[in-house]
């Protein structure tokens, strides 16, 4: 029995991109039913595609791509392979830790399970989107204020979840922070920093 | 934000020097140096010996390069993890040669550019550069030669010289001033370290010291940075192993053509039982290692889960250890007023780190360059040449940042795969492992059964403890020659370090608590010399290794964790018993002014309430409130700590909050305090982790914690207590480790906070709440 499953975590809302079972449970993770369908997007020409390959049409980060792709590619390999993003990450692949989380129609989604072909002309905003070392995103440097890191493989996974969030709850409190932030892992445990970053950037964002 | 990147600029440096750094250093083209002082015997405070081809550790060049422009490169063989230490080492460049902390590029662990300093572990980093020896001693080194030759070129003594900002000067005359990069014009050094050289005091520090931010911060959270996942090659194909489906078993046949004409698919390979597929793309490979058709023998069996500890109890062939024999053990307890006895159990538990171990290797003909999590490069390299076949001396590794570390998780296993799947391409591959292969093959902490036995006089006082612990084991960490320690080189056909059965433990000849075995209460008295920490003189500590059916190696206090939670915990059981407040009671039986300090600080800073255990007034049904507190002098000579904790304990789910943590650690002088509080609120989480939710679990197969949902980690964002930190700063003592005090105490510390607040006392780890109930149940 895990001792971490709580109320808390069976009633993590939607904008994880997590359905609810995700949490400490024994169940197969089903792609097909665990994400929204994204309408595909037509294809101008599929010339010469080699088998089970299909043209796929992407938007990252402001920029668009097209792709021949295998249509049921998880998007993550495809963002850090195909598209060479160091933000997203392969974590588990299970979708439970969120290190491949990115943001699509303002919803921090686990890319490691969602398939390419279910996102095509969506636009997806990675960590490496939101903004610069030169100009960092308040949630960027909040972290770096904060200094709320340790190894940092989670970080992309902690600051698209918390942005996700922020973004449509900014005066958000410290608890309901906590609630957001609990179906990721970070295995170093900065939590208290990260969370700390967190608040200080809702403050900022709520400017 | 305008803090220039340590971890670009030491990117751009390394591709700079290259493989020419190694010319750099066998070149002529030296700076004679007048100044030479105790050279011989430096080298043998290093101990050991670094690998064959490693820049010698007794040259300051191996250390320090100071180019024309006067910026400074350092070399070091510890690696930055993520817990700090690339800061710090830094900070100690810049302070011992008196330069800003932004002029100095730190490089770490490439065996083409640094020295061998064998594993970054074991919380050596810290002792290893900061004190007498090394980095720090080479930084010294190379500023006193500055100043010598200084004094040359000025013409005035070297006494009234002084160095700052990189610019040696005599403060009464400002025309007379050279700059560090005038004075060696792009030469080296050719400087033996010198163990003499005058160090910076720490009262006098100005660099170091001070909460100094991590310099690889804005990468990271830009996604700039590059961990060793992000590496990628030219023409770099991709790779997944397929590992046995039960534990033993073996390869019977592989069917190639169940993988003929998936889309990518470049190779099978074999050898022996290591299989593995190489791809043109990553998806490609794990759906083609999933499809692919391989026979296995039945495995092995494995012993009950639900029955291990008795297990490993009562396993014949066991490697005996004794640590402390007073001899007179059984004696004292027959004269004791009281006998108490208890036995705590550990479960094996997992490094988990959050990304799933990751390496690029690119095999070229007889040379190889591996790009590697490792913990130590240069035992990869070695180690990763035997897999190969090919020589040491063509084999390069470079670290690059995996995620997490914690000890010894799946960074050498995969980079062996990597170099095993490369090789059979003649490519550069890229294998990150799945979670299931990291997490079911990965060296797992030690099981622990300790069996604590004390005699207590008619005050309640302690005297004579015995501990007596069983503990599992097969590898380890697999440098310098034994790539068998983890799960690729073993089914590659290399053996694990042999178990040896010893069932008569040798009388010990010296004093070793590394393991902290010997509980602080003792005297520790080993060839007629007390070196332990506490007071009781009947003492006994033995240890019986047993083989492990899985593959074990260190995690994050590896054995300290398990012995302390049973040491603290049973010292709480006797102070209870005496009726005695726990600190109040430890101190009784306490010598180590250190040890005292912290414990006093931390009760001072957690406005500990002197009083027994459990706490009067409690109700024994709903919420309950307690603390309890833990110390440990980490490894018998490695940092001081002393925790409190305070938890809630729901008495009818079971469930256990943790509400705060005050954390008093003593590490000697503090090089960075920020980096040393990171880590420990890090180290203490991890504790609370592991505390309540960590355990390996299979079945009489397989491991069966494969995932997230399997094995139980400590969510980002639930009931986080706070944890307030309390640092002594120690500037007249040696500096000493830091990274895994305060994981060692939390699960004692935790355990004791239930007791008081239950009158409940938990002796196995994880402490779920079924386990919680049961033992509220057991109160009568």
């Amino acid at each position: 029995m895990c001792p971490f499953t709580s109320s808390e975590i069976f009633g993590i809302p939607r904008y994880y991109g997590v359905p609810r079972r995700f949490a400490c449970r024994f169940e197969v993770v089903d792609l097909a039913s665990s994400y929204p369908r994204h309408r595909l997007t037509p294809l101008d020409f599929p010339p010469n595609l080699s088998k089970g390959m299909s043209l796929i049409h992407l938007k990252v980060n402001g920029r668009s791509h097209t792709l021949e792709l295998d249509p049921a590619t998880p998007l993550l390999y495809v963002l850090s392979d195909d598209l060479g993003l160091r933000g997203p990450k392969f974590g588990c692949g299970l979708g439970q830790c969120g290190a491949c989380t990115v943001i699509i129609k303002g919803q921090a989604t686990r890319s490691c399970i969602t398939p390419v072909k279910s996102v095509g002309g969506v636009e997806i905003i990675t960590l490496d989107g939101i903004g610069t070392i030169e100009k960092p995103h308040p949630i960027q440097k909040a972290f770096i204020e904060e200094q709320a890191a340790q190894c940092g493989f989670c970080l992309n996974g902690v600051i698209m979840t918390a942005k996700a969030f922020l973004d449509k709850n900014p005066k958000a409190s410290e608890a309901e922070i906590q609630q957001a932030m609990s179906g990721v892992l970070c295995r170093c445990f900065t939590n208290i920093r990260m969370l700390r970053a967190i608040q200080r950037a809702g403050r900022e964002m709520a400017r | 934000m305008s803090r220039p990147l340590l971890n670009s600029r030491a990117r751009a440096a390394l591709e700079r020097a290259g493989f020419s750094r190694r010319d750099f250093l066998k070149s002529s083209g030296a700076l004679i140096v007048a100044f030479s002082s105790g050279l011989e015997s430096a080298q043998a405070q290093f101990g050991g010996g670094p690998s064959a081809g490693s820049p010698p550790t007794r040259q300051v060049d191996s250390w320090i390069a100071i180019a024309a422009d006067g910026s400074i490169t350092a070399y070091s063989g510890k690696e930055e993890l993520g817990q700090g230490i690339a800061a710090a080492q830094a900070q100690l460049v810049a302070e011992e040669l008196s330069v800003p902390f932004q002029r100095v590029t730190l490089i770490y662990c490439d065996t083409a550019l640094t020295p061998d300093q064998a594993y970054t572990s074991g919380s050596q980093s810290h002792p290893a550069n900061f004190n007498h020896a090394n980095l720090g001693q080479a930084a010294a080194t190379a500023r006193e030669a500055l100043v010598v030759l200084a004094a040359q070129r000025l013409g005035v003594p070297a006494g009234q010289l002084t160095a700052a900002d990189g610019v040696i000067r005599v403060p009464a005359d400002p025309s007379k001033k050279v700059s560090y990069g005038e004075l060696l014009a792009g030469k080296k050094f050719n400087l033996t370290v010198n163990p003499n050289a005058k160090r910076k005091h720490p009262r006098e520090w100005t660099v170091l010291g001070q909460p100094v931010p991590r310099p690889d911060l804005p990468a990271l959270v830009t996604a700039q940075f590059e961990f060793v996942h992000n590496v990628r090659l030219p023409g770099m194909l991709h790779g997944q192993v397929v590992r046995p489906p039960a534990v033993g078993a073996t390869v019977i046949s592989v069917d190639q053509d169940s993988v003929e004409g998936l889309p990518g698919v470049i190779k099978v390979v074999v050898r022996k039982n290591f299989v593995g597929v190489v791809t043109e793309k990553p998806w490609q490979a794990i759906q083609a290692a999933n499809k692919l058709k391989v026979t296995w023998t039945s495995g092995a069996g494995l012993p009950s889960h639900a029955d291990f500890y008795n297990y490993l109890r009562q396993h014949k062939a066991t490697r005996d250890t004794s640590m402390v024999d007073s001899k007179d053990i059984e004696q004292k307890l027959a004269q004791a007023a009281t006998v108490v006895k208890a036995t705590y159990l550990h479960p094996y538990q997992m490094h988990g780190s959050m990304g799933s171990s990751c390496a690029v290797a690119d095999v070229q003909g007889d040379k190889a360059t591996i790009y590697s999590p490792t913990q130590g490069v240069w035992y990869q390299r070695s180690t990763a040449a035997m897999v190969m076949g090919l020589k040491p001396e063509n084999v390069r590794v470079i670290f690059r940042r995996g995620s997490g570390c914690y000890g010894l998780n799946g960074a050498d296993t995969v980079t062996y795969d990597a170099a095993l799947l490369s090789q059979a391409v003649g490519r550069p591959v890229r294998v990150q492992l799945t979670r299931k292969d990291e997490m079911a093959w990965e060296n797992y902490g030690n099981a622990f059964v300790i069996d604590e036995r004390a005699g207590l006089d008619a005050q309640g006082n302690i005297i004579a403890w015995e501990h007596e612990a069983w503990s599992p084991t097969l590898g380890n960490r697999p440098g310098p020659g034994t790539p068998g320690n983890v799960i690729s080189g073993y089914l590659a056909g290399f053996a694990p370090d042999p178990f040896t059965p010893r069932t008569s433990a040798p009388e010990p000849t010296a004093y070793n608590n590394g393991s902290n075995a010997v509980p602080s209460y003792l005297a520790g008295k080993v060839g007629g010399m007390a070196r332990g920490t506490g007071t009781v003189q009947s003492e006994r500590v033995l240890v019986h290794n047993v083989p492990s059916p899985f593959w074990t190696g260190p995690l994050r206090s590896p054995a300290r964790l398990q012995n302390t939670f049973a040491h603290e915990g049973f010292v709480d059981e006797l102070a209870a018993r005496a009726q005695a407040d726990p600190i109040v009671y430890r101190l009784r039986h306490l010598h180590d002014a250190r040890l005292i300090e912290v414990i006093k600080q931390v009760a001072k800073a957690a406005n500990w309430e002197t009083r027994p255990s459990p706490r009067p007034g409690n109700r024994r049904a709903g919420i309950a409130a307690g603390r309890g507190m833990a110390c440990v002098l980490y490894e018998g000579d490695n940092g001081y700590s002393a925790v409190v904790a305070e938890v809630e304990v729901n008495q009818d789910t079971g469930k256990i909050i943790a509400r705060r943590f005050v954390v008093c650690n003593d590490v000697g002088p503090v090089s960075n305090p920020d980096g040393l509080r990171n880590q420990i609120e890090g180290g203490a989480l991890q504790g609370l982790s592991r505390a309540l939710g960590e355990e390996v679990t299979w079945d009489d197969q397989k491991i069966t914690s494969i995932d997230w949902r399997t094995y139980h980690s400590l969510p980002l964002g639930l009931e986080v207590p706070k944890i307030e930190t309390v640092l002594l700063d120690r500037p007249d003592e040696e500096a000493t480790g830091a990274g895994e005090t305060s994981i060692t105490l939390v699960a004692a510390a935790l355990g004791n906070a239930i007791f008081d607040a239950t009158g409940a006392r938990l002796r196995q780890i994880p402490f779920t709440p079924d386990r919680v109930k049961a033992a509220l149940a057991a109160r009568g």
